[in-house]
């Protein structure tokens, strides 16, 4: 995904749609899990425009975790 | 600080977006107060409507983040299906920020005045105490000059 070109809107859609699925099962599965580093270059997408997230390296299982510490990459962070 | 739940998720996963149809990376951008200003990156085809909702999504404040995934991905295949269109929640959303944002600089700038004013009537105060000091120590220094001139010729003269 890091390919460096600009995507156009209709990409966009599919790949934002997909996004959602991914992360709506991953919030919802028991125990849910929190991904905590997502950026482009953890996002793989395939020829077929199937959307793969990889390096669960720093995700959390908990989300009563008391997240002491920071993780994941500046500027994809949010603020809290 | 250091609160994880699934809205950092949706914040990545927007930005993530945003970095993909920019070309930008949003550590390159400019940000104002926490919020980054991916706007200007953006290119003209991007309708309004999928703009408010990044927005939205990336809002720093928690509290008005939207976070739901399940909101988010039907407002994603409303804003497809019709682009031209802004979803209700978002306008309203955008009315809630815009007042908030509106408030904060209020009151800000109510506090810029109120120093100002503060600070002016001190500096008044200030310069009408010494215009006194100056003018006492002027009486006290022609006083002295008289009182010394008079001793001085008592003495002289004698």
């Amino acid at each position: 995904m890091q390919s460096g070109r600009r995507f156009s809107c209709d990409e966009l859609y599919d790949i934002a749609l997909q996004l959602c699925d991914i992360l709506s099962d991953l919030h919802q599965s028991k125990p849910s899990v929190i991904h905590r580093d997502l950026k482009p270059s953890n996002i793989l997408l395939d020829d077929a425009g199937k959307l793969y997230l990889i390096d669960f390296g720093v995700a959390a299982s908990n989300i009563n975790d008391d997240g002491s510490s920071v993780s994941g990459t500046f500027g994809y962070m949010p603020p809290e | 600080m250091g609160q994880v739940s699934s809205s950092c998720d949706v914040y990545a996963a927007a930005f993530c977006l945003i970095h993909l149809i920019t070309g930008v990376p949003p550590y390159e951008m400019e940000s104002h107060v926490f919020r980054i200003l991916f706007e200007e990156h953006l290119p003209k085809s991007i309708p309004e409507s999928l703009i408010l909702l990044l927005q939205a999504t990336t809002d720093p404040k928690l509290s008005l983040r939207l976070s739901d995934l399940a909101e988010i991905r039907y407002l994603m295949s409303e804003i497809r299906s019709n682009p031209s269109q802004v979803p209700r929640s978002l306008a309203k959303r955008k009315r809630e920020r815009a007042y908030q944002e509106n408030d904060t600089e209020g009151h800000s700038l109510k506090a810029l005045s109120f120093y100002d004013l503060s600070d002016d009537t001190v500096a008044k105060k200030f310069s009408g105490h010494e215009e006194k000091i100056i003018f006492l120590a002027l009486i006290i220094f022609a006083l002295g000059f008289i009182l010394f001139s008079f001793l001085y010729l008592l003495l002289f003269y004698r």
